[in-house]
């Protein structure tokens, strides 16, 4: 598979965002001891989560399956740790193995999960939990969003009870009897320090400030003020003093985590336990403003709309104008309007109009039935109305009281 | 099984450790430079039982992509498949491949490569014998033999291991303090003139309250490894222009 | 005075500065290499050298040097050569370098066959002008470089005629080169170094 060449960055963004942090400011408007905007959802199966911290998005998968212990350690379950880039196409192997260790070191060496209550039969039989963390984007601080995503995916998981009787093993189904929650001692989270020019610092990387760093620190830590791992590179002037004040914040960060990720399962395991709510993806994807969606619309306001064109040919009404909304979708991506449902059919409908009269404006129609474009309902009165209107289109049959779901499939996405 | 004693005390003051060392000692450190004539640079180091071999080529021409900026530092660690009691034969094992990825990073901090732009420096490195402290056994020995290959560095970057037992910080961790469960590591490799921290790695978990203790149990350690590292190179130095 | 890298020298100010060997860090200047300092004095200046055990610098090659290379092979629009030494220094590895069509001749540079110019095998001295993707581009476009040492079709060290021939002094047949004209007064360190080379070669 080959691998994309990794953007280089101009020096002139590289020296813009050097003398910006010296100032304390960066590029997004955050000081440097700001994090990002942290979601995390989960999904239908239990430990199944996506964590989007910024831009930056990682989904945790965790499965199964009844497998042998370690000879050393009989006693005790077993944990794999995968971690999957290839949709970040630009890292190289060794990146990945700078994540999976520094995950597996957190995670693992630090004893966060108890093992010895996945074991089933001593010696013979114990539950060996895979874990598969995939970064869907990569926006910078990996570590950390990877983390949050694994002990969101741990204390979400249920896996089946399980009786032994004569040798054999029973695994209970979920209907049958309550799946069991893993145990979980303490919660450890890796937060990520970037350095630049000798000891200014900032959190929370972003990818670009990734690139240009001249080091980073990376320290993973609970809420009883155990450091788990640290992990130091770089050529920046890190001194013991740097190191241990960073843990202090590393520490304060982890304390917030620790909070919202038990905040945000505690929710998703009560809307599971209520009749009809909803759960899993499929909603996430809809919601605008959720971890899942890309869209996340904006109203812009404007302040006044004026009449300001040479062109006769141009015909714009004005309070079309003032009615239209401006949205912003991505830092770098504005929509005026929302466009209109499709009006194919209503070409011909035109040309038999001009026939008729030829002043008459499309548009001008339009505005006769709708004052919002936004409203639904305007829109399907729209078409009914062409579709009583010309008669080469009988075979659309649309009726007035759409559900609004069969509105979202005739108009173009709308986002909500 | 785990419970050894990993920290004797006969008296109140001065507990004793597996091998019978103090606390804060650091074991025996042997160096030598300049051990294969085919290298550019070279150098063995022992320390304690934990034996390692490294070989400098460079710098020289890269085959494909170079830097036009500085020289791509190129490093592989190898763990011998002899080197531990029972044989080992993952060749590119993770372990590895981090501790290859983390000297490259050391390293590249450490020379000054903006004097060789579109070349490259290959730092080889092998344990013949690991017996605990490999990654700080490995840090001093690449060091020196970059120092014998006459390839600009900031300072003779070393590497000290340390530990937390018994509520007593220890330096210098050996193959059964390593092993043993719950025994948190750490791992500091410096600049010593400024005190500057290349590369750090720690595993298990430490208190905050306890790091200050153990970074500087590390860090002496480091003072220590540097003092011999020091007279060597210079015997080494002396003996050539004789 | 021995010293290790990383050792502080002196001050760094406008009578004392870092030569080979040394490195400047806020206002000292510290050793780069583990050897003899050396503290070469003139009027206003002392200049502090580091010289690395075993007298060996390592050395890459910079565009203006100039070096002495082997071709490797002839390809239609430019020939391949490995650098083997820069000035004086033989270099353990070689490095890759191409000499281009257009920089072989100063004078008519567009008519040139590059198989009367050089053959692979050749020893040539050129001038480094620049960096290419496949390695460093060198330049023969002057008098003073070009072949030096070649042997003939027949295996026999030929003798330098003109500016583009060279003959076999025992077949007595004539071959063309581009012929480097080394200068008489440094006429014996041309030899020597060409005796040096031949050793390798």
């Amino acid at each position: 598979m080959q691998r994309l060449k990794p953007k280089s960055i101009p020096s002139c963004n590289k020296n813009f965002i050097f003398t910006a942090v010296k100032d304390d400011k960066r590029i997004d408007g955050r000081s440097s001891k700001d994090f990002r905007k942290l979601s995390i959802g989960f999904g239908l199966d239990y430990g199944s989560s996506v964590v989007s911290l910024g831009d930056t998005r990682v989904m945790c998968n965790i499965t199964y399956q009844i497998a042998e212990p370690k000879a050393v350690k009989s006693c005790e379950g077993l944990l794999n740790i995968r971690v999957d880039l290839t949709a970040s196409m630009i890292h190289t192997y060794e990146k990945v193995v700078e994540i999976m260790r520094m995950i597996e070191k957190n995670v693992k060496d630090s004893r966060c999960l108890d093992l010895e209550s996945l074991c089933i039969i001593s010696g013979e039989k114990v539950y060996a939990l895979e874990t598969d963390i995939i970064v869907m984007n990569d926006d910078g601080n990996l570590p950390e969003c990877c983390s949050i995503a694994l002990l969101a995916s741990l204390s979400h998981f249920k896996r089946p009870d399980v009786s032994v009787v004569e040798d054999k093993i029973k695994i209970h189904s979920f209907d049958e009897r309550h799946p069991i929650p893993l145990n979980i001692l303490h919660y450890p989270f890796c937060t990520s320090f970037t350095f630049f020019d000798n000891s200014k610092f900032v959190c929370d990387p972003t990818q670009a400030e990734e690139q240009v760093c001249d080091g980073y620190l990376i320290v993973g830590s609970n809420i009883y003020r155990e450091i788990t791992t640290i992990h130091i590179s770089g050529k920046s002037a890190i001194t013991k003093d740097v190191v241990l004040n960073c843990c202090q914040l590393a520490i304060e960060r982890s304390k917030f985590l620790t909070n919202f990720v038990k905040l945000v399962v505690e929710q998703d395991l009560k809307k599971r336990s209520t009749e009809g709510a909803e759960i899993g993806y499929a909603p996430l994807i809809r919601e605008s403003s959720s971890v899942l969606c890309s869209y996340k619309k904006e109203e812009i306001e404007l302040q006044e709309v004026q009449e300001n064109y040479d062109d006769d040919d141009v015909i714009i009404d004005l309070e079309v104008a003032q009615n239209t909304k401006m949205y912003r979708y991505a830092s770098d991506t504005v929509g005026i309007g929302e466009g209109r449902g499709q009006n194919w059919d209503f070409i011909d409908e035109f040309q038999e109009n001009v026939e008729n009269d030829e002043n008459e404006d499309m548009y001008i129609e339009d505005e006769e039935t709708t004052n919002n474009e936004d409203e639904p309902d305007s829109k399907a009165k729209q078409f009914s109305k062409r579709s009583k209107n010309s008669n080469k289109y009988q075979e659309i049959t649309v009726e007035d009281d759409l559900s609004e779901e069969e509105v979202q499939i005739l108009n173009p996405p709308e986002f909500k | 099984m785990e419970s050894r004693i990993l920290l004797e005390s006969t008296s109140v003051k001065t507990p004793f450790r597996i091998d019978g060392r103090k606390p804060h000692e650091v074991r025996s450190l042997t160096c030598r430079l300049g051990v294969f004539q085919q290298a550019d640079g070279s150098s063995y180091v022992k320390l304690g039982n934990t034996q390692v071999l490294a070989t400098v080529y460079g710098p020289h021409d890269t085959r494909g992509k170079s830097n036009p900026e500085k020289s791509i530092i190129n490093c592989k660690f190898r763990l011998s498949t002899f080197s531990k009691s029972t044989r080992r034969n993952l060749h590119r094992d993770i372990r590895s491949i981090e501790i290859s990825n983390n000297l490259t990073q050391v390293f590249d901090s450490a020379i000054l490569t903006e004097l060789y732009p579109h070349s490259q420096i290959d730092i080889y490195l092998e344990v013949v014998q690991s017996d605990g402290s490999d990654y700080a056994a490995c840090i001093n020995a690449a060091s020196l033999a970059i120092i014998d290959a006459g390839i600009p560095i900031k300072d003779v970057v070393c590497a000290c291991s340390a530990g937390f037992i018994d509520n007593q910080p220890i330096t210098d961790i050996n193959a059964v303090e390593e092993s043993s469960n719950g025994t948190p590591i750490l791992t500091i490799g410096m600049l010593p003139k400024d005190k500057q921290i290349l590369s750090m790695e720690s595993s298990g978990g430490i208190h905050l309250d306890n790091l200050n203790d153990v970074m500087d149990a590390a860090i002496e350690g480091c003072k220590s490894v540097l003092f011999i590292m020091k007279q060597t190179i210079l015997n080494h130095i002396q003996e050539l222009k004789d | 005075m021995f010293c290790v890298p990383g050792d502080r020298l002196c001050v760094a100010d406008d009578k004392n500065l870092g030569g080979r060997g040394t490195f400047l860090k806020g206002s000292y200047i510290y050793a780069a290499l583990a050897g003899k300092v050396n503290i070469i004095e003139n009027k206003d200046e002392n200049i502090f050298e580091v010289m690395p055990h075993g007298n060996f610098v390592r050395k890459i090659p910079q565009v203006g040097d100039v070096v002495t290379c082997q071709v490797e092979k002839i390809v239609s629009n430019q020939c391949k050569c490995l650098i083997k030494c820069i000035a004086d220094s033989v270099l353990k590895q070689p490095f890759k370098a191409i000499i281009r069509k257009e920089d072989v001749r100063a004078t008519d540079k567009d008519n040139v066959e590059l198989y009367t110019c050089f053959r692979p095998g050749d020893i040539i001295l050129a001038k480094i002008i620049g960096l290419s993707e496949s390695g460093y581009l060198l330049s023969t476009a002057s008098n003073e470089f070009g072949v030096v040492i070649a042997r003939s079709e027949n295996g026999v060290l030929m003798v330098p005629v003109s500016w583009t021939e060279m003959m076999c002094p025992e077949f007595k047949v004539k071959e063309t080169r581009k012929v480097a004209r080394i200068a008489i007064e440094s006429d014996s360190n041309a030899s020597t170094s060409s005796k040096q080379s031949n050793n390798n070669f």
